[in-house]
This record gives structure tokens, C-alpha cells and sequence, in this order.
């Protein structure tokens, strides 16, 4: 971590601003790009390609959404694949027997993981670290166990979403350009709620949490609330990422929405870009995803599992170097003498701060 | 009616008795001093009163109110706060921050700027208020705490070893800003290793041995008191004093 | 619902300590190397899957029987853990506790990439080992292989606990679990006693993969179920007591058997929800350090 005064200058963040535009209209244009420049021939308008961010975006979405929990409030979760799965099967269960457009399904699957959270947190919240982490482990795995068994939930083979007509409200699209706008859209939505986060009391008393519970608790801060809020936020939108999912691929089973692989994912990708830190998620999904998929293209065989190895190795990598992640080396290597966040800034306006130094 | 009215407090742990049957009382405007060799109950005993843990028996009343057994979230919206022995800042946040979180829960974020800044002022931060708590001296780290703490607005401020581990230059600095708190119109309860500290400070001392109390009385007669000498004073004060 | 006959109960008891056993030696070396420096070993699960692996191949490709295994299987599982401290975990202690949480995932990941990527993901079984058929015990017939190896792990955990207590260097790692500045003033390489922690931590993992390699499947994803119930019985019987895994990894296997008998599909979810309703009475486990 850097020891350094943390005295921010009134420097220009025009810099800043101008590289996160430029992201923003790539981003915004990436699906209709298609020229030659000289030899080199740029065309992102097939299915593979919109695929790909819409991956990254889903990811993004679910590691910034353990982030919140994880590395905002410090509660270490390995089990939120349990909320990603809720969200999609409370989404496909409504839609299928009730014929609900998923997108009030969507919001049933976060209320219905707010609902489990809130039920698996009361007690556990009172555990720490290992024994908090193996616990929501517990948690996952169970409820991957009852929805195995469960069913109205297809059980073990799963659910088959019925395809429809393209249509907003039936939440479903031939082309994958909807579905492109759509996660990227959820993805702002988790990071507008971070951003709040962070400028509000919750950041404040997050990591605070974080860094000494027991001190928190003296200064008459409801811990225990406070855990609960974090846990709600993300599981809410853990389980908005699970029903985007089901919409997506139409189909989903206990293995491939409930499966401890996935919150493994999670962390990993969190961790890699830099857990605690608000870039840190889409930065290490950003990386990540598109290194393993070129290397299941590349290398891939009989067997499968390249990406295993990539995100295994990467992350064992990256531990050893930088146990801060890509963000961290950012700040250490790259930018040290400016390491102010941004809600210090803020803090410093409110308090009449001059800039000094 | 005394601020802290304690009856009878009591905690086991496993078989050894860390506080038996304390009984005290403390008036507002007081700085009472708490004394005693190393594993006499007293960090257990600000533990109690804190709400960090729970009683075996006994009530601890706080303004008249019953507050034994309430979590330390609560304890703290009543009115008492707390530093530590082993100092817990929130290493990841600045000065600023960790004055700001004691202040949040009573205020919102402007004001709590503001007042978090008027206390990072009294404590003689203000130079250091962006900078990280980890990378604050001790003496720095004990001022950040007491800065934090008083940012609750608390009637009582219960001290842990508030000059221990501080070198001997930086402790009349320490001394004269608890006297400065106390001005504040804070009532204090200090624990303290220091004799010469706690006779410039305490208007009444508290002698704890072995979990209990064995003396409550001004500071020049506890000095003297006899049971106060023989376990752990050493004769040398007692003839100067 | 089944009928309550004594003799079924009786083989559920047997069969549940036997099994209980073996997940008692693993979690036993899970403990250890907690004890030690505070790190879960995320990646036991598939450690263990690989030792499996091992004890396979050995027998495919050189017809080494798996008993005749054990010993190999120990000493490549100690310098593979030796390895593992050396290269990677010994870095990672330095940085924050979330670090050293996600290095043992990550190294899960990989060696199970690595598995399906090397083995395929099919099912293996070591066709014809020495032990197999069944055996009377008590009355009640089982299994000889799950005899052997439940038999196997206690002597196993037995040895493990005995070289602990009884000898100069199991008296130096415990010193080193319990303090370890202390031990190193007092003349302990503790540097020494962590890799030999890891050493012996995976070298349990070689004796559990070779025993049940006589009579259980061997597979990339065989890991997960074994390594989950590992982190829980260590966490149940309280972080760092290495008796405490043992009488955890028992006391989940029961709960496994009983409960697979009343409601087989749904046996692993109680063994999840023992773990969770005692350790939120009891937060330390059931032997740990509170």
C-alpha cells in the first residue's frame, strides 16, 4: 500500500476525463465497427465478437458486485454463485409458469437474493474471516444441492427457456446486439451504485467495517447493518446478472448457474483488476477474459478447460507480484505520487479545503 | 444522579475471574484515574462498560439508564466512547476519514466534515489530515483515536493506556490534550500504567488487583494507602509522595 | 422412509467412521498447515485429486498396486508441498490475508485445468487393486477396500499425531504454530517448519488419494466434493487443533450417512447445514481457539 501523504492536487483530471470518453464512445460504437485501415481489417459486427464484450460485461457485472461486499465492506463471500443462480432461476420459473416478462423477474430474482442474503447473513455475520468464508461456501453448495433436487426447477437437467419473439418485453433477441446494450446497461448500473456508494456514509462506514469492525462498532456504527446492506447490494446484482444470463443463453442447470466454479471466477477476476478499488473489477475481467478465450481458440482441444489454466495461472501470477492487481501496480508503479481517490476529493471540497503543496 | 453508576460488574472467562463484583461510581466533570499491574481486569472492565462483552452478573447504568449487556454500537449512541490499548485505526482511510466516521452517524457528510476537522484541529493534527493512518507515527496514531472518539460526542471517554508506548518527549503533549478534552466537557475515565501521569490528571483513582477493586479514593490517599503500596507502587513513591 | 433395523444402522455407523476417517486425515493436514501460518489451502481439494491421479497412472501405466503407492505418494506429495511453500505461499504471506485466500484458489483452478486438460474429464477406477471384494466386520459386511483405507487413515492420523506430540521436531512445529517469534528466538527455523508443514499437510493428501483410489473415481472434478468437505471439517473442528479435524471429518461423515439414508439426494446439503448451525453457536468450532 502506499505510505505516501495523500494530499491530492488540484491537478488535471482532463486526462482522466478524455480516456474515459474515448472508452465510452468506442464502447458504445464497438458493435457497428467494421473498416480497413490499410492491411488491417477491423469488423466487431459477427455474432463472436458482440459476444465477447457481452461476456465481459456479465463478469464485470458479477465481480464488481462481490467487490461491493468483498472488497468494499471486506466480507470475504466464496459462495455468490448462490445469488447469481436465484436470480436466474427466479427469472425463468416466473416467466415459464407465469409467463411474467422477465425483466419484473429480473427484479423479483434480486429481491429473492436480497431475501437469501439477508437470511444467510444474520447468523453468519457474527463469524470471522475463514470461518465466514467456508461458511458462505456452505451456503452455495446447499443451495445448488436443493435446486438439483428441486423439481419445479427441472432438477438436475435444468430449465429450457421457451424461445420467443424478438421482442423488449419478452426479453429475447436473435441478434446478440440487444443483449450487447443490455448488459452494458447493467454494468453501468452496478458501477452508478458503486460510484453512490462511495461518495455516501455507506462507503464511509463499509470500509471502515473493513479495516476494524470492532472499532467501527464503538463509534456507534450498526456493524451488523451495515454488512447486511453491503450483502443486499450485492446480492441484487449478482442475481441480475443470472437472469440476464438465463435470457441469454436460454437455458440453465445447477451446473451451470450454481456451480462454485463460478464464484471461484468471481474472485479471481475481482482480484486480478484489483479488489477494493473501483476499476479493479472491469479492469481484470477486461484482461482476463479476452487472454482465455483466445487461448481456448488457440489451444484448444480434446479436454477443454484452458480457461481453468489461464485464469489459475494468471491469478497465482499476479498474487505473487502484485497482491493489489493490475490496479494496484497502476498505483504503485505508474502513478505513485498521485494516489487520491476520488471521494477524497470530494471530501476536501465539502470541508473548504485550498488546495495546498 | 452520577453519570456511570457500575454494580457488582462481573466476567469469567473459562476459570479465570477477570472482574469480580466492581462496584463504582462516577460523577460528570470527573477524570477518574484507573490503576493496577498488568492482568487486573482493567482493559475487561472498559470492555464491560463498552459493550464489547457481557457481564456474568451486575448492571451498569450510564445517566440513569440500564445499559448492561447493550451491543457497543449502543453504548456509543448513549454517550461513551473509547480508545484502545492496541490502537485500531482504519489503516486504508485518512485522518480526515477516520475522524469523519465517528462524526457520520450523528450527522450528515458536511457537517461531519466539519466537524471532524474541528477535531483533528484540538488533537494538533491538522497538518497530517490527508494523510493515511498507516502512515502515522504512534504518538499520531493515540491523537487520531482521540480525535475519533471524541467525534461521537460522548459524555463519558473511557482512555486505554492513552501514553503507553509514547516516548517520554510527546507524553506533557498528550497530558495537556487530555486535560484539553476534558474542558471539552467530557467526563473521563483513564486507564494508566503511568503513576506521574495519573496524578496529574485524576481528580479520584480506582485500584484495581486481581479483578477487583481495592481502593477508590483521592489521589494523594491512595498513594498512601497501605494495600496500594505493598502490591505494586513500590515504597520509593510512597516516601516521596 | 426406511425401517429402523439395528443391523443397517450398525452398517451406517461403520461404514459412516470409515469414511470419517479418511476425511479426517485430509482435513487433519489441512489443520496443520493452518496452525501454522493462518492460510486455508483453497487448493487441498485438488491436491488430493491429483494424488489420486498419481496413484493411477502409477498403476496403469507400472502396475504399481495402490498400497504399494503410499510411500510414493508421500514422498512426492512432500516435495510437490515444499515445492508449493517455497514458491508460492511463502510470498503471498507477506501480503494481505484476501491474497493468501486467492493464491490457493487460484492454484485449485489450475492444477484442475490442468487435470482435465492432461487426463480428460472421464472417469477413471483402478480396476483390480489387491484390496478389493468384501469383508465381515462386526457382523456387518463391507467393503475391504473402505475398510483398508479407513484403517489406513487412522494409522495415518495416529503416526501424524504421535511424530507432533511425541517428537523434538512435532514439539518445534507446534511451538511454531502457537508462536512463531517466540520459536525462533528460541533457536527454531521456523522458515523449515512451515515447509515441512506443507510437506507433511500434503503428504496426508498422498496416503487419502492412494487408499481411496482402490475403490472411488478418480476425476478432474473430484476434488471439489472432497476439498469442501475438508474446509468444513477443519473450520467445524475449530481452525489450527488437529484432533478437532478428526473428530469433525467423523462427525460429517455421520451426518452424511445418516442423512443419505433418509434423503440420499439431499445427504451433502445436511452436511453443509451441520457446519453452519454449530458454528454459529459456537463461532470457534468445536476445539478451536476462541
Amino acid at each position: 500500500m502506499a505510505e505516501v501523504s495523500a494530499t491530492p492536487q488540484r491537478r488535471s483530471s482532463a486526462g482522466r476525463w478524455i480516456v474515459y470518453a474515448i472508452l465510452g464512445v468506442f464502447v458504445l460504437v464497438y458493435p457497428f465497427m467494421r473498416f480497413q485501415v490499410g492491411p488491417l481489417q477491423v469488423d466487431f459486427t459477427f455474432p463472436y465478437a458482440r459476444h465477447l464484450l457481452i461476456l465481459i460485461f456479465l463478469y464485470a457485472l458479477t465481480a464488481q458486485a462481490w467487490n461491493i461486499l468483498a472488497g468494499y465492506c471486506g466480507q470475504v463471500s466464496f459462495g455468490h454463485v448462490a445469488y447469481f443462480g436465484i436470480g436466474a432461476y427466479t427469472s425463468s420459473m416466473l416467466l415459464m409458469n407465469f409467463h411474467l416478462t422477465p425483466w419484473i423477474g429480473m427484479l423479483a430474482g434480486g429481491l429473492a437474493a436480497i431475501a437469501l442474503g439477508l437470511i444467510v447473513g444474520l447468523p453468519t455475520f457474527r463469524l470471522t474471516g475463514h470461518y465466514f468464508a467456508i461458511a458462505t461456501l456452505a451456503i452455495a453448495e446447499t443451495v445448488q444441492t436443493i435446486f438439483m433436487n428441486w423439481n419445479a426447477a427441472g432438477e438436475a437437467k435444468g430449465l429450457w427457456l421457451p424461445v420467443m419473439k424478438d421482442s423488449l418485453l419478452n426479453f429475447q433477441w436473435k441478434s446478440k446486439l440487444p443483449y450487447y446494450y443490455v448488459a452494458l446497461a447493467l454494468l453501468c448500473l452496478v458501477y452508478l451504485a458503486t460510484y453512490g456508494m462511495e461518495r455516501s456514509k455507506l462507503g464511509f462506514y463499509f470500509r471502515a467495517i473493513r479495516d476494524d469492525a470492532v472499532a467501527t462498532s464503538s463509534l456507534g456504527v450498526d456493524i451488523l447493518k451495515y454488512k447486511l446492506v453491503a450483502l443486499s447490494m450485492s446480492a441484487f446484482f449478482s442475481a441480475l446478472a443470472g437472469s440476464f444470463y438465463a435470457q441469454y443463453v436460454l437455458f440453465i442447470d445447477p451446473f451451470s448457474v450454481l456451480h462454485l466454479q463460478h464464484s471461484v471466477l468471481v474472485v479471481l477476476l475481482a482480484t486480478f483488476g484489483g479488489v477494493g478499488t473501483y476499476w479493479g473489477p472491469i479492469v481484470g475481467t477486461a484482461i482476463l477474459v479476452p487472454v482465455s478465450e483466445f487461448v481456448r481458440i488457440r489451444f484448444g482441444g480434446t479436454g477443454g478447460a484452458e480457461d481453468l489454466i489461464v485464469y489459475g495461472g494468471l491469478i497465482v501470477l499476479m498474487t505473487l507480484v502484485e497482491p493489489a492487481g493490475i490496479v494496484g501496480i497502476y498505483r504503485q508503479h505508474i502513478r505513485p505520487q498521485l494516489f487520491a481517490r476520488k471521494e477524497m476529493v470530494d471530501v476536501h471540497a465539502m470541508a473548504g479545503e485550498a488546495t495546498e503543496e | 444522579m452520577p453519570l456511570l453508576e457500575v454494580e457488582n460488574l462481573t466476567k469469567t472467562f473459562g476459570g479465570v475471574v477477570a472482574n469480580k463484583d466492581i462496584s463504582l461510581r462516577v460523577e460528570e466533570g470527573e477524570t477518574v484515574g484507573l490503576i493496577g499491574p498488568n492482568g487486573s481486569g482493567k482493559t475487561t472492565f472498559f470492555n464491560l462498560l463498552s459493550g464489547e462483552l457481557k457481564p456474568d452478573h451486575g448492571t451498569v447504568r450510564f445517566r440513569g439508564e440500564d445499559i448492561t449487556g447493550m451491543p457497543s454500537h449502543a453504548v456509543n449512541g448513549k454517550g461513551i466512547a473509547r480508545t484502545y490499548q492496541i490502537l485500531r485505526p482504519f489503516s486504508s482511510m485518512t485522518v480526515l476519514e477516520n475522524v469523519m466516521v465517528g462524526a457520520l452517524p450523528r450527522m450528515n457528510m458536511r457537517e461531519a466534515a466539519e466537524a471532524a476537522r474541528r477535531f483533528i484541529n484540538l488533537v494538533g493534527l491538522d497538518q497530517r489530515t490527508f494523510t493515511l493512518a498507516s502512515a502515522l507515527s504512534t504518538g499520531q496514531r493515540k491523537r487520531l483515536e482521540l480525535a475519533r472518539a471524541m467525534a461521537t460526542k460522548p459524555k463519558l471517554l473511557l482512555l486505554d493506556e492513552v501514553t503507553g508506548g509514547v516516548d517520554h518527549k510527546s507524553i506533557p503533549g498528550l497530558i495537556a490534550l487530555v486535560k484539553k478534552l476534558h474542558q471539552e466537557g467530557v467526563t473521563l475515565l483513564i486507564i494508566e500504567h503511568s503513576m506521574k501521569v495519573v496524578m496529574q490528571l485524576a481528580t479520584r483513582i480506582v485500584a484495581f488487583h486481581l479483578g477487583e477493586k481495592i481502593c477508590d479514593d483521592f489521589p494523594e490517599r491512595v498513594a498512601t494507602d497501605r494495600r496500594v503500596i505493598q502490591l505494586y507502587l513500590g515504597k520509593a513513591y510512597a516516601k516521596n509522595s | 422412509m426406511a425401517f429402523f433395523q439395528p443391523e443397517i444402522f450398525v452398517q451406517i455407523l461403520i461404514s459412516a467412521t470409515l469414511v470419517g476417517l479418511i476425511y479426517g486425515v485430509i482435513a487433519a493436514g489441512l489443520s496443520l498447515i493452518f496452525g501454522l501460518m493462518e492460510i486455508v489451502n483453497f487448493a487441498h481439494g485438488e491436491i488430493l485429486m491429483w494424488a489420486m491421479y498419481a496413484t493411477f497412472w502409477l498403476f496403469t501405466l507400472l502396475s504399481v498396486d495402490p498400497l504399494l503407492s503410499i510411500p510414493v505418494n508421500i514422498v512426492a506429495l512432500g516435495i510437490f508441498g515444499v515445492l508449493v511453500y517455497r514458491g508460492v505461499i511463502r510470498r503471498a504471506l507477506r501480503g494481505p490475508m484476501l491474497a493468501q485466500m486467492v493464491i490457493t484458489f487460484g492454484l485449485a483452478t489450475l492444477l484442475r485445468g490442468l487435470a482435465q486438460k492432461l487426463f480428460s474429464p472421464d472417469f477413471r477406477i483402478v480396476p483390480h487393486p489387491f484390496v478389493e471384494g468384501r469383508v465381515e466386520l462386526f457382523g456387518v459386511a463391507l467393503g475391504l477396500p473402505q475398510v483398508v483405507a479407513g484403517f489406513g487413515a487412522l494409522i495415518t492420523f495416529l503416526l501424524l499425531w504421535a511424530f507432533i506430540t511425541k517428537t523434538e521436531t512435532g514439539l518445534c512445529l507446534q511451538a511454531t504454530a502457537q508462536d512463531k517469534q517466540a520459536a525462533a528466538l528460541m533457536g527454531i527455523d521456523t522458515e523449515r517448519m512451515y515447509a515441512l508443514g506443507w510437506a507433511i499437510g500434503l503428504a496426508c493428501l498422498g496416503v487419502a488419494g492412494a487408499l481411496m483410489a482402490n475403490y472411488y473415481y478418480v476425476f478432474p472434478m473430484v476434488g471439489l466434493l472432497f476439498g469442501n468437505i475438508s474446509y468444513i471439517a477443519v473450520a467445524l473442528g475449530g481452525f489450527g487443533s488437529i484432533p478437532g479435524a478428526l473428530v469433525a471429518g467423523i462427525i460429517l461423515s455421520l451426518v452424511e450417512h445418516v442423512a443419505g439414508w433418509f434423503v440420499p439426494p439431499l445427504k451433502y446439503a445436511a452436511v453443509y447445514m451441520i457446519y453452519i448451525v454449530i458454528v454459529v453457536l459456537r463461532p470457534q468450532g468445536l476445539f478451536g481457539r476462541s
